[in-house]
């Protein structure tokens, strides 16, 4: 019959092996992103794939080359956008950042222009998106995913 | 609660599309243990989360978990198909 006998372990419960001796299971270390981060230009942050230096831990044998991206609309609303996401995101953890608020609401404001000259360019962005005569172009292509509609 | 915008949230620039690689990662996303599912383990934690920061902290969590489908989607099509 089966006893309930702990299953035998050269390292106690709440530890592992490693190469020679048992350690404990992990060590989490999470240190709290401070008030007022610095913060990488709109495009930089697209760029670098995160708007705030701090964050900026790339792996070690990455290539330090950054994303290029074009000088366009859509890359100029993608930058918006993700900066506003970053911000939001901050925001969340960060509701008393006076600075970072006014920096978040100039941003979403320079966002709704930018998707606003979008659209008058290339079409709406929502099937919502009143269109200038009411014609029903929600379906044209490029759709994101096909050729010429992410740039 | 779900609101489509035709546009990417990051540009995308595959230049060698790799469909094994494409299979991986699209079980990593919709697979068994996947971002998908986590996705929506942290949408329904939120229900009883009393605290509003973490009311918001996994709200924006199980966003961000369940918008990567695009980069799947451009990894799997072929070039002919492109």
């Amino acid at each position: 019959m089966q006893t309930d006998k702990p299953i035998e372990n050269a390292c106690g419960a709440g530890s592992g092996t490693l190469p020679g001796s048992c350690a404990p299971l992990a060590f989490p270390y999470i240190p709290m992103q401070e008030k007022n981060p610095v913060c990488y230009s709109r495009t930089e942050a697209l760029q670098t794939g995160t708007l705030f230096p701090g964050l900026n831990l790339p792996f070690k044998a990455a290539i330090a080359a950054k994303m290029k991206t074009d000088n366009t609309a859509l890359a100029e609303l993608m930058a918006l956008d993700f900066a506003v996401d970053e911000l939001g995101l901050y925001l969340t953890t960060h509701p008393d950042d006076k600075e970072a608020l006014d920096l978040y609401w100039s941003y979403v404001k320079l966002a709704d222009e930018g998707r606003a000259k979008y659209q008058k360019l290339y079409g709406p962005l929502y099937q919502t998106d009143l269109t200038e005569d009411g014609a029903y172009t929600w379906l044209k292509d490029p759709w994101p995913w096909d050729e010429g509609g992410n740039s | 609660m779900f609101v489509y915008e035709k546009k990417l949230q990051y540009p995308i620039n595959i230049k060698t599309t790799n469909p094994k690689l494409a299979a991986i990662i699209i079980s990593q996303y919709g697979g068994p243990d996947g971002e998908l599912g986590a996705s929506l383990r942290y949408l329904s934690q939120r229900y009883t989360m009393p605290y509003p920061e973490l009311k918001g902290l996994l709200t924006d969590i199980g966003r961000e978990e369940s918008c990567c489908t695009g980069i799947c989607r451009r990894n799997c099509s072929s070039p002919s198909s492109r």
